[in-house]
């Protein structure tokens, strides 16, 4: 996965600035073939290939039809009008293509052109019935299976999969005697009822791979034929210009025999983003919007994607001539040239004062800060505000709650006091720059009493290994490995013995009784193992990716595991960690969701996201600064633009309605009237709410998470009629602006002038000063009666924190 | 059985507790200096008549009491210049009863007064060093003290935060110095459990700010604490922990500075004692933990170390011999030859295949199974010697493990010590030998004699000295340990005889030792091991009963269950033959688990429940209690067998002056010759509950608290049961009740237990009447005998409940008299029957018999049913009505009175069944064309008819058979 983004990385900045300006065709830079070598290795094999140009611009285009082909003396292929190559004789060779003024060659190598060989049930038989759909989740791979036939889900255990087809059913599924009276051929062809309908065709390749398969006998290979090694989509990149162009893909499987196989046709193809690329079954994709897409493929239990760019036909777009502050912006801006995209303006100072304040410590700056601030002259004043705001207090709290959230502090398993003392734990570790690697350590291996050790109550929240399992996955690796527990994971490379090894690190934590009823001591045991379900074995603990590890049976496994997970070394500790710190700066992670990091959900800017993370390992896993690089980054100062660039181009900021915790705290300090919170004292910030369950309606209304589980998804940003109804007619704001010493009421006892007052309420709601035009309107409703004025007063505030300005964070 | 404070007005406001008795909910301050008075306010509710204070310690003295109101009283107390440090128990005692149980602290520091505002370093109180603060934190609330400090000066801090019993109050500390530099922050401690402890040593004269707060900011009205500020000592355990009762022992004291030595004497009685250090700087505000037992110290370092182990030459092997004679018998094993007679390893002798000698086998290693054939040509029929020199430094016994193919015979220094002729292969382990060995040089020869086949030997020598260095620990002994290094694990050696069971207790947590002690008792040679790591009602600490598998050595290993260690991780493990456990009685309500006081009013009568465990069941238990005061007599009934619970009811005369006491109870047995003089009451009491009333911290009273109160406004009289209670049958219990002239209230009378298998209900007497019935129930299971039941009665007064009791009464539950079993019958709708019943009288009887059906369902008419003793059965012709209705009828009793000399004898019977059968729906007609025509209907109610019979047949066919 490394090399493929490095390679990626590679062709995006050999795209370079090279601008087309005067309309002209854009300047073919060089063609390339795909596959790379076309190898045949059976009488019946067949290849098809792929030419591709690449434009001086960075785009490409698919040129197989445009070109001329020719051969050397005895060719050992022939070739189709649909540019299929098919094995004549063995021997060696070579296709020499040429497109305009490039020529290439394109090596072609033939073995065993004699032979025929048997069908595979494992590489050939298994891969029709997934791209047939039948053992997919919603037909028989589902664990119950459909109608009485039972197979695995896409074929992870082929050998219940061989004994449900040639043995269950007293042998009607495949009838070696009359092949033809099989139940795997007639149900598909619906020659008998199928449900499922008819899959395929009598004169398909997929019924003559299942006919031939019975008539060889119906014989299993598992374990013996070649195993899938790798799964390539070709190309790998491409960038289509316009809409409705077309592009083949093809999906190419290397096994342990050093074979290669063409299975576009046995694979399950899809995109991530249909609005931009569409891929039909058979691997052409049509250019839709402008965006990006990833198509997918999976085949044999891997799944491998290709990127699509998809840019506007737009020869005369110039990208501007602007500089970058720093890593983040270069790497942003190569992948908005390619994409031609031009990043919007840099905010405001009022604007990027508000957000920063938001992002780095959850709350508004109060009118004096915003107005010290707004008349600084300072140029190098956003970067100093950043770092001022990393010293606040409230910065620990941010990024206290943020990991309590996922690391389900809440009381109904901690019990209230271990729920404290593992929050101030995280608290104190960044309030002390404690690295975030060595924070994850001390609670991996954590052991002793769960009230003196706070670090403990990281194994109080989940009592069963794999589960334990799962939430560190999640949590530290960004992989959600959960469906590996019952099959191997559908769109990921994770099985089950991966799943079950990494389980087995938890499998050895011990809890007992302390002296107070709810007090535990944690502590390593030196037995218990978790069964693999798969097998029903002791599964040996496994780091995921399948390095067994050698423990000595004294040592404590989550030692071992502990510093696996956090080494530099680790391809998915350091990224997903950058990444969630990314996202919450940008309301969208370049892997998003920011948990969930797969093959087939790949990063938006593959090169900036192993950047992010090796910076992280630089900086000695210090978030303050990796923080301060984005904050200073250019990209993360834009403006907004009202979505006018697809998403994950960050060539624009996005608005991001404010969380549960900043609404409410920013509702407190607008207003000047602070919430009670239950067991926090006067004065506490919802930010600091321990407890899942908050008892607040306001909080949970605007969906703060309860702390049940590890996924970022329990906090909800979604608009409900509820939260409307909350702002508008709700007590939260209308009681705090009436509240008598509200800062609203004690401006109109102070006697403040409109003006004065417009401009703190201004200041306080927005961080900035009322425009022109605003002040006229607005005084201009202000009547001269002053109880009347302190009515009007009340309204603007109200509709102030009523507004969209205030509700969002833009 | 260590920590002692209690907080049951949480319960009892949640309203489980039954009397009037009155409720504290705080007595502040929570404690006082010794020599001095204090006036103590006392919170709580039905407070208005408050008439002193039961102290369970002495020193105290009350000097005055001052009424206020329902919820609040004044006490001055005078606490005695030697009046013994530590929590002392205080009951407060009004005109009605006794209260729930509080501690008060008696310290010997000067007591300060926490003063508000000090929520910050600007506004810190200042007070001097060796004091107690007295102090309260509610919500929010931030406590700050400072004081001054000198260079070189060792202070110790302690708060009494959670251990003054009341709400669960998790104190948190913090102390900075006057530059803001953090010097301590202290949560939880092991010794203090919540409450937080430190002892600094001052770099810099100046100025300290103490900080103390709930932890998470929290706190409540009643969340009171003590700190304890100077430079008084404050070591946290002792070492060694014991030492023998009424002695006085030298021990190191760890913990809160520099570890010093003190001598430390224990009380006459064994267990777990406090004792206060007393040092020139002063005395410990709370005490550390010291164990009085009869066993004999063993100090860790200074036990007898295993010895080396014997030196063992390798073996030396001489053949082969003949096995077989020249008829084919096999004589090897019973022949004995030369090497046998004599062991000279020079001499040459005759072999089977010419001449042999002895010859060293290096390669013959221990725990090997050895094949001789590797060694040996032609090994069929062969006979061979080996031999080994033991050198011992001195006389012991060692562990021969043999196992040889095919017979063996075994000598050590010329005696025979096995003679196997039994024909086997090789299984290790499969002869275990205990060699005495002499001291010097020993001889070890063995024979092995084959058939055919293989031949070889498996062999292991242990000489437990090999755990050399290891201390040799004796039965019964006080061994005291530290784990001072991380990773360590204390080893030792004992002997124990196969089948001898000894008890290891480590008492180390409750030394407070921040040693979590895990235990095990391991051999070395076998796989065997037994551990402990916590043991129910010990809290952290270890006991583990061990029973020695087979004589020998035993390997016991303590650690710390995290391996951690620290100069004050003490233990101390009680090694001992197991001993019987001592009687012990405490007072347990049913239903009333906070309940342990008794209440008696002048004229009335009160009962409360004891149970007795640890109690031998054939001993007949007699309990009494040594100090009734004047006027009081309390009934008594004897522990019978099966009896683990008696209720015991106190009655005062009319003129019984009002006081309040401490009952002292004694046994003795009246069937048994046993000694009780060792026997306890011990009554353990919450003083701190986690959530959901979860038992935390407690406190132990060792006598029973006895309020003589204020006549009650009524009083509750049962009357004498006569007759028996028969097993699924009734009894009914009169009762009276006497009011007071004035009072109008009703009053609700239970049992104040009910016996295994007996139910009963609860009866609302209402003010205008004055008698009722208890309804009492046997059910299948009752045990047959004399059970002792009470009944209560609950009144009111201004608006709190008041309970009085009746007397003992016996209550006899018997089989029945005369048994019926009714029969089970179908029939229909409208159609008669016969229900049969049987009957048989078990006991003799001269009187008459009455029956009576209860719960049968109308439209069901049973005829007369005329009985007596003789009857065997009866068919009783019933009466089946049309309305009555179908089903199955089995909810009906037939109820027998027998009359006996005791009375009538009533006794339910519930068998049997009558089944009225639902009438068969009529099918419906199927519509036709002509559905107005009247003729059609009547053939398909005739079919209906003409397909009945079938069934019916059937039916009426399995009745007869039943019948028959």
């Amino acid at each position: 996965m490394m090399s493929h983004n490095a390679f990626m990385l590679v062709l995006l900045t050999l795209g370079g600035p090279v601008v087309a300006s005067d309309g002209e065709p854009p300047k073919t830079v060089r063609i390339r073939a795909y596959p790379p070598v076309i190898e045949l290795f059976a009488a019946n094999d067949s290849k098809r290939f792929i030419v591709l140009a690449e434009f001086a611009d960075g785009t490409t285009r698919e040129v197989t039809n445009d070109i001329t082909l020719s051969f050397g003396n005895n060719p050992p292929v022939k070739i189709d009008r649909n540019f299929v190559v098919h094995a004549v004789h063995d021997g060696e060779g070579e296709l020499r293509i040429t497109f305009g003024d490039h020529k290439l060659k394109l090596p072609v190598k033939v073995r065993g052109a004699k032979t025929t060989p048997a069908i595979s049930f494992q590489n050939d038989v298994i891969p029709v019935l997934t791209r047939a759909g039948c053992n997919a989740g919603t037909c028989h791979g589902n664990s119950a299976g459909k109608n009485g036939f039972r197979l695995s889900l896409f074929g992870f255990n082929m050998d219940n999969d061989h004994t449900a087809l040639t043995r269950e059913m007293r042998g009607r599924r495949s009838n070696t005697a009359d092949p033809d009276a099989s139940l795997i051929l007639t149900k598909p062809l619906r020659q008998v009822s199928h449900k499922g309908g008819r899959r395929f065709h009598k004169d398909s390749e997929q019924h003559h791979v299942l006919r031939r398969w019975i008539e060889e006998g119906a014989k299993s290979d598992v374990g013996k034929a070649a195993k899938l090694t790798k799964v390539e989509v070709l190309p790998r990149q491409v960038v289509l210009v316009g809409a409705k162009k077309t592009q083949r893909f093809m999906v190419q499987a290397s096994y342990s025999d050093g074979t290669r196989r063409d299975v576009t046709d046995l694979s399950l193809l899809s995109s991530n983003n249909a609005a931009t690329a569409k891929i039909a079954e058979d691997g052409v994709v049509t250019s839709g919007e402008r965006g990006e897409a990833f198509v997918l493929a999976r085949f044999g239990g891997i799944a491998e994607v290709a990127q699509v760019l998809v840019v506007p036909d737009d020869p005369n777009f110039k990208f501007p001539d602007i500089a970058p502050a720093n890593y983040i912006d270069k790497a942003i801006f190569d992948k908005q040239r390619r994409m031609r995209i031009a990043p919007v303006e840099v905010c405001d100072d009022s604007t990027f004062l508000r957000r920063v304040y938001l992002d780095v410590i959850n709350l508004l700056p109060t009118p004096e800060e915003a107005r010290s601030f707004l008349d600084n002259k300072d140029k190098a004043k956003r970067s100093k505000l950043v770092d001022h705001l990393l010293k606040r207090p409230e910065f620990p709290d941010v990024q206290a709650m943020q990991w309590a959230e996922v690391l389900r502090i809440e009381s109904r398993r901690l019990e209230r006091k271990g729920m404290h003392v593992y929050t101030e734990y995280l608290r104190d570790a960044f309030r002390d720059d404690v690295p975030f690697d060595k924070l994850v350590r001390s609670l991996l291996v954590a052991k002793g009493s769960n009230f003196r050790n706070a670090a403990a109550n990281f194994y109080m929240t989940q009592r069963q290994p794999n589960l334990m399992a799962e939430d560190v996955a999640q949590n530290f690796l960004g992989i959600r490995v959960q469906c590996a527990q019952c099959h191997n994971h559908p769109f990921e490379r994770w099985s089950m013995d991966d799943y079950y090894g990494f389980s087995a690190f938890f499998a050895r934590v011990g809890r007992k009784r302390g002296e107070h009823p709810y007090e535990y001591i944690i502590y390593p045991r030196t037995s218990g193992e978790i069964k693999n379900r798969r097998n029903n074995q002791n599964a040996p603990p496994a780091f995921l990716g399948g390095v067994q590890p050698t423990i000595a049976r004294e040592e404590d496994r989550r030692a071992v595991l502990a510093k696996w997970l956090t080494s530099a070394e680790n391809p998915w500790f350091k990224t997903s960690v950058a990444n969630r710190i990314w996202a919450r700066f940008f309301g969208r992670g370049i892997v998003e969701p920011a948990d969930d990091v797969r093959v087939s959900n790949p990063p938006s800017h593959p090169g900036l996201y192993q950047t992010l993370g090796g910076k992280l390992v630089d900086y000695k896993f210090d978030v303050r600064q990796l923080i301060r690089d984005i904050c200073a980054s250019r990209t993360y100062q834009l403006a907004t633009a009202k979505g006018k660039s697809p998403p994950g181009t960050f060539a624009e900021a996005t608005t991001r309605r404010l969380t549960a915790e900043q609404m409410l705290d920013a509702i407190s300090q607008v207003t000047g009237v602070a919430e009670r919170y239950r067991n926090l004292p006067s004065g506490a910030r919802a930010t600091q709410v321990e407890d899942g369950d908050s008892r607040n309606r306001f909080l949970n209304v605007f969906g703060r998470p309860m702390r049940t589980s590890a996924c970022t998804c329990d906090r909800r940003t979604d608009p409900t009629l509820g939260q409307a109804l909350h702002l508008i007619n709700g007590q939260t704001i209308s009681r705090r602006i009436r509240d008598g010493n509200g800062r609203l009421q004690k401006l109109i006892r102070a006697k403040a002038k409109p003006l004065a007052l417009l401009e703190e309420l201004f200041l306080a709601t927005y961080s900035r000063r009322p425009t022109n035009e605003e002040t006229v309107r607005l005084l201009a409703t202000i009547p001269e009666d002053t109880q009347k004025a302190a009515q009007a007063f009340e309204d603007i505030l109200w509709a102030l924190l009523n507004s969209k300005e205030f509700l969002f964070n833009h | 059985m260590f920590s002692n404070l209690l907080t049951t007005w949480v319960v009892l406001l949640a309203g489980s507790v039954s009397a009037t008795h009155p409720t504290v909910s705080s007595i502040v301050p929570r404690g006082g200096k010794r020599g001095t008075e204090v006036k103590l306010t006392i919170y709580g509710a039905r407070l208005s008549n408050i008439v002193g204070l039961v102290l369970v310690r002495e020193g105290i003295e009350v000097i005055e009491v001052k009424k206020d109101r329902a919820n609040r009283a004044y006490v001055t107390i005078r606490i005695a210049k030697n009046c013994p440090l530590g929590a002392h128990q205080v009951l407060v005692r009004t005109e009605r009863g006794l209260s729930n149980l509080h501690l008060f602290m008696v310290g010997t520091l000067p007591e300060v007064k926490e003063t508000e505002p000090n929520n910050d370093a600007s506004t810190a109180q200042k007070v001097p060093l060796d004091v107690t603060i007295n102090g309260r934190i509610v919500a929010e609330d931030l406590d700050v003290f400072v004081i001054d400090v000198k260079k070189g000066q060792r202070i110790n801090f302690e708060v009494h935060g959670l251990r003054l019993g009341g709400r669960e109050f998790d104190a948190h500390m913090t102390i900075r110095d006057d530059r803001g530099a953090k010097l301590a922050m202290v949560d939880d401690t092991i010794f203090g459990h919540m409450d937080p402890l430190a002892s600094l040593t001052c770099k810099r004269a100046g100025k300290w700010f103490i900080t103390l707060r709930e932890n998470a900011r929290g706190g409540t009205n009643d969340s009171f604490y003590r700190l304890h500020v100077g430079t008084f000592p404050r070591p946290l355990v002792a070492f060694p922990a014991g030492g023998k009762p009424g002695t006085k022992f030298k021990a190191r004291l760890i913990g809160g500075g520099e570890a010093f030595d003190a001598e430390i004497q224990l009380p006459k009685t064994s267990g777990l004692h406090k004792y206060f250090v007393t040092t020139k700087q002063g005395t410990t505000p709370s005490p550390i933990q010291v164990v009085a037992t009869d066993k004999p110290n063993a100090m860790e370092g200074s036990l007898t170390k295993m010895p080396a182990a014997s030196e063992v030459s390798s073996w030396w092997m001489i053949g082969p011999f003949a096995n077989r004679d020249a008829k084919g018998r096999d004589i090897g094993h019973r022949t004995a030859y030369p090497p046998e007679k004599k062991l000279d390893l020079k001499t040459e002798y005759d072999g089977r295949d010419g001449k042999v000698k002895w010859a060293i086998q290096s390669s013959l290693r221990d725990n090997v199974t050895h094949d001789l054939r590797k060694l040996i040509k032609k090994t069929d029929h062969c006979v061979v010697y080996l031999a080994k020199k033991v050198e011992a430094e001195t006389a012991r016994r060692v562990l021969l493990l043999f196992s040889g193919d095919d017979t063996v015979k075994i000598w050590c220094n010329g005696k025979q010590l096995l003679d196997d002729a039994k024909v086997s292969g090789i299984v290790a382990s499969q002869h275990r030998l205990f060699i005495d060995l002499a001291k010097g040089k020993n001889e070890l020869l063995i024979k092995i004699s084959n058939r055919g086949g293989t031949f070889g030997f498996h062999c292991r020598l242990l000489d437990p000295l090999r755990l050399r260095g290891y201390g040799l620990l004796q039965v019964p002994s006080a061994l005291n340990g530290v784990i001072s290094k991380p990773n360590e694990q204390d080893r030792y050696v004992f002997h124990a005889r196969r089948g001898q069971q000894l008890d290891f207790q480590v008492v180390s947590r409750r030394l407070r030792s921040p040693l979590d002690p895990v235990i095990g008792v391991s051999c070395s040679h076998e796989r065997f091991y037994a551990g402990n790591d916590d043991t129910r009602g010990l809290g952290m600490d270890s006991l583990l009963r061990f029973r020695a598998p087979f004589t020998g050595e035993f390997v016991m290993t303590v650690r710390d269950m995290l391996l951690t260690a620290g100069p004050g991780h003490v233990y101390r493990i009680e090694v001992a033959k197991p001993e019987a456990r001592t009687l012990a009685t405490r007072v347990s309500q049913p239903g009333y688990q906070y309940e342990y006081t008794a209440n008696v009013p002048q004229g009335g009568r009160d009962a409360v429940m004891i149970a007795a465990s640890n109690l031998d069941q054939n001993a007949g238990v007699q309990l009494s209690f040594a100090n009734l005061p004047k006027g009081v007599k309390a009934h008594i009934p004897v522990f019978t067998p099966g009896i683990t619970s008696i209720p015991v009811v106190f009655e005062a005369a009319a003129d019984a002056p009002q006081s309040g006491n401490l009952l002292k109870v004694e046994a003795k047995a009246t069937k048994k010759k046993i000694d009780l003089s060792k026997m306890r009451h011990v009554q353990t009491i919450d003083i701190v509950q986690a959530r959901n009333r979860q038992r935390y911290l407690t406190t132990s009273v060792d006598r029973l608290p006895l309020a003589v109160c204020k006549r009650s406004p009524f009083t509750l009289d049962a009357a004498t049961i006569k007759v028996p209670l028969v097993r699924n049958s009734p009894l009914q219990v009169a009762f009276e009740i006497k009011r007071v002239t004035g009072y109008k209230d009703s009053v609700r009378v239970r049992m104040l237990y009910n016996p295994p298998g007996i139910s009963s209900n609860q009866v609302t007497v209402p003010a205008n009447k004055t008698k009722g019935v208890l309804n009492l129930y046997a059910n299948n299971g009752a045990r047959v005998g004399v059970h002792k039941i009470v009944l209560v009665g609950m009144g009111n007064v201004q608006g709190a409940p008041i309970t009085s009791s009746s007397k003992i009464l016996d209550l006899q539950v018997a089989v029945p008299w005369m048994t019926a079993s009714i029969g089970t019958v179908r029939t229909d709708p409208g159609k008669n029957i016969v229900l049969p019943i049987t009957f048989t009288a078990p006991k003799e009887f001269a009187g008459k018999v009455e029956a009576q059906w209860i719960g049968m369902p109308r439209g069901i008419v049973c005829a007369a049913l005329k009985l007596e003793r003789k009857t065997a059965k009866i068919d009783l012709p019933v009466t089946i009505t049309k309305n009555a209705p179908p089903g199955r009828h089995r909810g009906f009793r037939l109820r027998l009175k027998v009359q006996t000399d005791q009375g009538w004898i009533v006794q339910d019977f519930r068998s049997g069944e009558i089944r009225i059968d639902r009438p068969r729906p009529k099918p419906v007609t199927p519509k036709k064309a002509q559905p107005k025509k009247p003729q059609p209907k009547k053939t398909p109610a005739k079919k209906a008819q003409t397909k009945k019979p079938p069934p019916k047949k059937a039916a009426t066919k399995k009745a007869a058979a039943r019948k028959g």
